[in-house]
């Protein structure tokens, strides 16, 4: 599957055509993520030079995890503008994944198990570097592309995911119901996405 | 309460998307090991920040900061930044001038003059 999708330039505003595809491999990530984490590792040291948090994952090596992201290959969703990777996705359409909303509980979803935009999109990590971000709305198209795959499937737009702290307002102010805390992943907060607020997010995302 | 725009929605949600830090969902790398989010290294990798300059420059990254320059050619590179991002907020200025007040016209006025002066001598 390939399509095009959306992004904005945060310099100018303009809108930039990307490519949404989902032929993504595990060692596409991992080259992705070296590509990223030396971005990431300039803008954290700079940010904790001024005294700033950096956010937890951080420190996290995809590399000593590579013998299991070899299940990862078919689920993972890519957006590419200007010759680079700009975000990933990976979603699960696994039988143990269902709503867990009192209107939704026990059918089936797509779970939204991962996604990252490249760094180079964060005016955060790129104000710090002294640049401007370059691009914006990667997570967003990719939050899109798993509530059509939701559709594509006949679950009517029905996803979930457990958000990072950092992310909990941004999958509120997208229409997704937060749920419950899991124990079971840390407490990380549980967002749905029903029929209605996904078909209603899918309207906005036009 | 009124409905948001269609603009606004975006504008908030680019906002939030950007506060996001890079990485929104936890589920991956808490299936991978269990205890990832309940530790924080103090240790950041080493990188050269030269190198992570040139890549983001390589990208089309525009700079907001200008770094001092140590050479001649970074110099001459910097300065024509200068007079493209001067020109462009010297446009802006224009469009706005005839809103301006009269006292800061005319401080505005002898500086130019000022700086025409000592142009054209220094010429």
């Amino acid at each position: 599957m390939r399509t095009t999708v959306k992004l904005k330039g945060q310099e100018n505003g303009q809108e930039y055509e990307a490519k949404l595809f989902d032929e993504v491999t595990s060692d596409h990530f991992l080259k992705s993520q070296d590509l990223w984490r030396p971005v990431l590792y300039a803008a954290a040291k700079a940010l904790k030079a001024q005294g700033k948090s950096i956010p937890r994952y951080l420190h996290w090596d995809w590399r000593q995890k590579a013998s299991a992201l070899g299940r990862l290959d078919a689920s993972f969703y890519g957006i590419e503008c200007g010759g680079r990777i700009q975000g990933l996705m990976k979603t699960d359409l696994g039988p143990l994944r269902r709503c867990r909303l009192d209107s939704q509980k026990g059918k089936e979803l797509v779970y939204v198990d991962y996604v990252e935009t490249a760094p180079w999109n964060n005016s955060e990590y790129m104000e710090v570097l002294g640049f401007k971000a370059i691009y914006s709305r990667t997570g967003t198209r990719l939050m899109q592309a798993a509530v059509q795959l939701s559709v594509d499937n006949e679950f009517k737009g029905r996803v979930g995911l457990h958000s990072l702290p950092e992310t909990e307002d941004f999958y509120r102010a997208i229409g997704m119901t937060p749920v419950e805390r899991d124990p079971n992943k840390q407490d990380l907060l549980w967002f749905e996405f029903t029929p209605d607020t996904a078909q209603s997010f899918l309207e906005k995302t036009v | 309460m009124m409905e948001k725009t269609h603009s606004q929605w975006w504008s908030e949600i680019d906002a939030l998307e950007n506060k996001g830090l890079g990485m929104f969902t936890g589920g991956l790398i808490l299936d991978l090991d269990p205890d990832a989010l309940a530790s924080q290294t103090e240790a950041i990798a080493s990188v050269n920040s030269g190198e992570v300059e040139s890549f983001l420059e390589s990208l089309g990254a525009k700079r907001i900061a200008i770094k001092k320059a140590e050479t001649v050619e970074e110099m001459k590179a910097q300065i024509v930044y200068i007079f493209q991002t001067n020109a462009a907020l010297a446009s802006i200025a224009a469009r706005n001038f005839e809103s301006l007040p009269d006292e800061a016209v005319k401080s505005i006025y002898e500086e130019i003059l000022d700086l025409q002066a000592r142009a054209s001598r220094r010429a």
